[in-house]
């Protein structure tokens, strides 16, 4: 026993000399390079992330963290809705009953409610606020162009996974939610029994709402058809597309490869951590604070009025004021989501890859404005959409009330308001040539076209072929909306209107205010009243006309860099989005409901 | 920099948890079933479970948690003198164990609620208000729907449904399939959604709940619906009538009466264990032509319009017909040797005037055609006593007022 | 591969014809039990020289497999489209005639989901369920006209449209009188243009005497 009295080793020393902890941890964990490398490549998680990356790439305001605060709210979402299912049952007997017990009786139960709902908006705008910064940093461009596609998949399903979920609770809210989004199901083209040119062997008992709600009314078939989505179904499906849309970042890098690297690990782990745990807090006080709504139980017969989508819907519920359920239901947004996904393909321009959009001082006529300077014609065609849709999403929040009449915001809302909205067609010649001649607008005049002209005729032809063609398309189009509207007879006269007119009908009405002012000049100062509507017919001929000229120059040089195939894609989705635009100011200012109507065939714009 | 961040965030995320934790600690009925605890002793304190106490009522699909906050409802021992904690008057619980009707199906509310306003149903998005004091005599019909076999118990209701005759509410309103259709059907108006009132709301002070619109609407219908008129209206607009409902000039006991009685107006569908059997009363007899016809005139609801005894004087918006409804006193002048005219009229009604213009509404106010549900017999009773008021046209005008 | 020495499938057949058939000799009796010509030696030939025989197995296994998997995948989705619904039948009884005042009745808005009107010439009957996207219109007696919540449509007595995104009037039901003396109505036979609606099964005429 005459063995040296050893100093005894602290007892975590002795426990990583376990094959227990040396089983699973395969290095030490001192901070040293070599383990710096060595907890990226050792932990299967950490493992997403490369072992160094460029500094700038990291940096808080170059990304937001916006992407890995994406894929963390999604992990939130999965716990809380996990623990979400342990109480509650999809059947139309239970499902509201179990609300009620989450939020009274349950340890908890109310504030993981409030958890799951509003990180689910914040994944919603954290989202897109990802994609926006994707697309204003140039991150989707080669070699990223199909990671683009992969993460458009993935907004697509994060806001297909909202509307499933948001029928779970089976209150008021959720019901008509759910009725209207999948009342755009049953107007599809082709598959739906109201959409246009429906196929012969479609009914209410197989069109495509059928096999969405799993019946002819939302009931127990779509609640578990909508839970089983929710819950299981469409998270598989996206977590398979995350795990692509991971894998892609890595292999095809980060955006920015420039400067000085510096490790992951602690660099941008810690950086990770602390966005995780900021939004944590958020999300703590705002569930503390604010409850999720639910409202009272769901009930076929009584529409509450008025009856709201949740916020990241309502710009796509007012588009469907303005148009026929086809096109603002089905039409634009598969529009907008493979303009969305071809946009790295049409969008050549190497420039802007790895930074944020330049922005610079230009002068147009005498008004200075911001603009972007390398990507002048991506960039704000990009952000006008975005912004347009968050406009949309303004106006449905704000701006509607009772029976979905404008109000301002702030004002008070009624439901003894009187209005009698009129609404009336333009007739199809005159709404046909409107949009032939919209669509004209696109014609880019080549350059070979150009050079023949200076040939032939001078220098200045081609400039002045160019404001000829315009300025005449700006003409038709004015004549095409102001000529109809003061000359064509009322159709619905008289069984549904007292006016002969469509200038009487729309001149009395509340919700036209530039008809009823010309109905209103031509009552008050007759032949002199009309002379002013010249002058206004001329003018906006001119404007638009204008506007085609201003154009014109970044036409020819799209169709020259692009080609016929990428110019007429890119040039078709900027008209069409611009034609939205144009449709819903007819619809606000001259009460025009459709230009282009054909009732039997359920085809209408 | 990043350690300081990291420290301020974890502090802040600690306390706000230790937040959360407590708020769910400190629901409304901790402190209740706490405060209730403190005034017993020994056996009868052990003999309380704490937590939420639920009667699950399988019969009516209900889950009723009131007794977890008026922990004494049902030991009428422990009752003390205020709420929430005083024991159930009467008897009621003996004849209606708590165990197979619960607590909601008879007081409103909401049953699935630990929060008081939420449990009283005095919170937005819940439509079943607590039905306070003698309101809750409107549950009893459910089961009970000969109500004067519970007179004793339900005074309000019966008078309610008296005066619902008496005030002729028939002559416009159906109730089961029984009364006119000029104006809406009430079989259901004690369940009507409040989504559907919001217009009315408008007009009203708070709360807005059924409750109150009812006692508002009897008590000054036309304040709820004053309409437009036409020199009001925005271009282009339609007239919009005023509620054509007259004004009774109702008692405060009366309103209350009535209320009652509307509320009670559900079509809850109860298993057939709980409904008590209706009972078909005897067939009246009348000593004569006259109290025959005096019987169906104010059965059928013609008080409504044309007065009691036939004074007249309600008004009437109809267009092309004196603005008041006419009296009935001076029938028998006008068709005492027309009778089949008179006949015609009570059997076609006079429907509305048409308007000049076709795209106008008509006002809502008219006289409904009787006769499919007048008899011949009840048809020629209604006129002898019509003829009979003319009869005595000088005391029966002011008697009969009063 | 065999690019160049492809041959056109229809024309491989009557080059297999020499190397099988004899012209000189007399026509052989038909013999059932032979096993047919296609599969002989020759023809593995041309399948070799067109495919190759290891290519012609392997393409044949893909089509089978993406016949397979496109017919699985393709009854799958069939399978979401359940054959038996519990939902409530289309068709109900809605009283008597003599029972309804002029102008639109709600009794029946509540149980079946809608309207029955009644009008100087007789009755029909509205499916209470907007036109453009399913939501339930409120009837306002006073302004007469009904209004949908969701997206603002108005239609009036006759539910035509006359404000708002609804593309086409109300639906109207199939109204008969059943032979007990009630209205029966059908919400599985809809009709709502102008013409055809107001007629036929879809408008019951009663007139008051």
């Amino acid at each position: 026993m005459a063995e040296p009295q050893l100093p005894k080793p602290p007892l975590m020393t002795l426990v990583k000399k376990t094959k227990l902890w040396k089983s699973i941890f395969r290095h030490d964990f001192t901070d040293t390079p070599k383990t710096r490398i060595q907890r990226i490549f050792g932990n299967v998680f950490l493992h997403l992330h490369p072992v160094r990356v460029s500094k700038e790439a990291i940096r808080v305001s170059y990304t937001w963290g916006l992407g890995g605060l994406s894929f963390y709210l999604f992990l939130v979402l999965t716990v809380t809705g996990i623990l979400l299912m342990f109480y509650y049952r999809p059947t139309s007997l239970l499902a509201y009953q179990d609300m009620k017990d989450l939020t009274f009786a349950v340890t908890l139960g109310g504030f993981l409610r409030n958890m799951h709902r509003w990180a689910a908006h914040l994944m919603v705008v954290v989202v897109i606020l990802h994609m926006v910064r994707v697309f204003l940093t140039g991150a989707y461009k080669p070699p990223r162009e199909y990671n683009w596609v992969v993460g458009v998949i993935l907004l697509v399903m994060t806001l297909f996974l909202s509307y499933t979920g948001y029928l779970l609770p089976w209150d008021q809210l959720a019901l008509w939610a759910v009725t209207v989004g999948a009342q755009m199901a049953a107007n599809s083209p082709l598959l739906g029994n109201e959409g246009p040119f429906k196929l012969p062997f479609i009914t209410t008992a197989n069109d495509a709402r059928f096999g969405l709600i799993g019946g002819t009314v939302i009931n127990d078939a779509t609640l578990i058809r909508f839970y089983v989505l929710h819950c299981v179904a469409v998270p598989f499906i996206f977590t398979f597309f995350l795990m692509v849309h991971f894998w892609r970042v890595r292999k095809d890098g980060f955006s920015k490869q420039t400067g000085e690297k510096v490790d992951v690990w602690p660099h941008l782990v810690s950086r990770e951590f602390l966005a995780a745990l900021l939004v944590t807090l958020i999300l703590f006080v705002w569930s503390l604070v604010l409850q999720a709504p639910l409202e009272a139980q769901a009930n076929l017969n009584v529409t509450p009025n008025p009856s709201k989508a949740p916020w990241y819907f309502l710009g796509l519920q007012e588009l469907l004021v303005y148009f026929d359920p086809w096109i603002a239901g089905v039409v634009l947004p598969t529009i907008i989501v493979i303009g969305l996904m071809a946009m790295p393909y049409v969008d050549t321009n190497p420039k802007g890859v790895g930074y944020w959009a330049k922005m610079g001082w230009r002068k147009v006529g005498p008004v200075p404005i911001w603009y972007p300077v390398e990507r002048p014609f991506a960039v704000n065609v990009f952000m006008l959409g975005t912004l347009m849709w968050f406009v949309l999403i303004f106006i449905g929040t704000y701006c509607r009330g009772p029976n979905w009449e404008w109000y301002w915001p702030g004002e008070l809302w009624s439901h003894r308001r009187l209005t009698k909205m009129t609404l009336k067609n333009i007739p199809n010649l005159w709404g046909a040539l409107l949009m032939g001649a919209y669509f004209a607008l696109g014609t880019p005049l080549p350059q070979a076209i150009k050079a023949r002209l200076s040939r032939l005729a001078g220098p200045k032809a081609p400039r002045l072929a160019s404001l000829l063609m315009h300025a005449g398309l700006g003409m038709t189009m004015a004549l095409a909306i102001f000529i109809p509207i003061l000359t064509a007879p009322d159709a619905e006269y008289p069984v549904r209107s007292n006016s002969p007119t469509l200038f009487e009908a729309l001149g009395r009405s509340t919700n036209a205010p530039v008809v009823s002012a010309m109905y209103r000049l031509v009552q008050e100062a007759g032949a002199g009243g009309y002379a002013m509507i010249g002058v206004m017919i001329l003018a906006t001929g001119a404007l638009l006309g204008w506007l085609g000229v201003q154009l014109a120059k970044l036409k020819d040089r799209l169709f020259e860099q692009k080609g016929l195939i990428k110019y007429s894609l890119i040039i078709g989705l900027f008209l069409m989005m611009m034609g939205v635009i144009g449709k819903i100011l007819l619809r606000l200012l001259f009460g025009v409901k459709y230009v282009f109507s054909l009732p039997a065939f359920n085809f209408n714009i | 920099m990043k350690r300081v961040l990291f420290l301020l965030l974890t502090a802040a995320l600690a306390l706000v948890f230790l937040v959360t934790i407590a708020q769910d600690r400190h629901r409304g009925w901790v402190k209740y079933q706490r405060q209730f605890l403190g005034t017993l002793k020994g056996a009868e304190r052990r003999g309380i479970a704490r937590g939420v106490h639920q009667t699950i009522v399988q019969g009516l699909d209900r889950v009723d948690r009131c007794t977890t906050c008026h922990l004494a409802a049902t030991k009428p021992q422990l009752g003390l003198a205020e709420q929430p904690f005083t024991a159930h008057p009467g008897q009621y619980l003996q004849w209606h164990p708590v165990e197979k009707f619960g607590c909601t199906v008879c007081h409103g509310g909401q049953g699935l609620a630990t929060e008081v306003k939420a449990a009283h149903g005095e919170v937005p998005h819940w439509e079943e208000p607590l039905l306070r004091g003698p309101l809750v005599q409107a549950s009893c019909r459910q089961c009970h729907g000969e109500v004067s076999t519970i007179q004793e118990h339900a005074p309000l209701l019966v008078q309610g449904q008296q005066l619902f005759t008496a005030k002729g509410c028939y002559g416009c309103h159906a109730v089961h399939n029984f009364g006119q259709t000029v104006s809406v059907d009430l079989s259901e108006v004690g369940a009507k959604s409040h989504q559907l009132i919001e217009a009315d709301f408008e007009m009203m002070p708070g709360p807005h709940n059924r409750i109150h619109w009812l006692r508002r609407k009897l008590a000054h219908p036309r304040v709820l619906n004053p309409g437009v008129p036409p020199e009001a209206l925005p271009r282009g607009e339609e007239e919009v009538f005023p509620s054509s409902m007259p004004f009774f000039g109702l008692e405060m006991a009366d309103i209350e009466a009535l209320s009652v009685y509307l509320l009670s107006l559900k079509a809850e569908d109860l298993p057939a264990s709980y409904v008590r059997p209706p009972h078909t009363p005897p067939e009246p007899t009348y000593a004569s032509a006259v109290t025959r016809g005096r019987a169906v005139y104010e059965h059928y609801g013609c008080t409504a319009c044309h007065g009691i005894g036939g004074v007249g004087g309600r008004r009437n918006p109809n267009n092309g017909l004196a603005e008041e409804a006419p009296s009935l006193l001076y029938v028998k002048a006008y068709y005492g040797d027309h009778v089949e005219a008179l006949k015609q009229v009570i059997r076609q009604g006079r429907q509305p005037a048409p308007r000049a213009d076709p795209h106008r509404p008509n006002p809502p106010l008219y006289m409904p055609a009787w006769k499919e549900r007048l008899s011949e017999e009840d048809l020629e009773a209604l006129i002898a006593y019509l003829f009979a008021l003319s009869d005595r046209l000088p005391a029966a005008a002011v008697g009969d007022l009063l | 591969m065999t690019t160049t020495t492809r041959i056109h499938p229809r024309s491989s057949t009557r080059l297999m014809e020499p190397a099988t058939t004899n012209p000189a000799a007399p026509a052989p009796a038909p013999r059932p039990a032979t096993p047919p010509e296609v599969f002989s030696e020759a023809f593995w030939r041309q399948l070799e020289e067109r495919f190759g025989r290891r290519q012609f197995l392997l393409k044949s296994g893909w089509a089978f497999f993406w016949l397979f998997l496109g017919g699985w995948l393709l009854s799958n989705l069939r399978y979401l489209f359940p054959n038996v619904l519990y939902e409530p039948g289309l068709s109900f009884k809605a009283g008597r005639p003599e029972d309804y005042a002029l102008g639109v009745s709600e009794k029946f808005k509540k149980e079946q989901r809608t309207w029955i009107v009644r009008n100087e010439e007789g009755f029909f009957c509205f499916w209470a369920r907007c036109t453009h996207l399913g939501c339930t219109p409120n009837w306002f007696e006073a302004e007469g006209r009904f209004k949908c919540p969701c997206h603002g449509s108005n239609f009036n007595r006759a539910g035509d449209v006359i404000a708002g995104p609804a593309p086409k009037p109300l639906w109207r039901c199939a109204i008969q009188l059943a032979d007990d003396g009630q209205l029966i109505i059908d919400k599985a036979r809809l009709e709502n243009r102008p013409g055809s609606r107001e007629q036929g099964e879809f408008f019951f005429p009663y007139k008051s005497a």
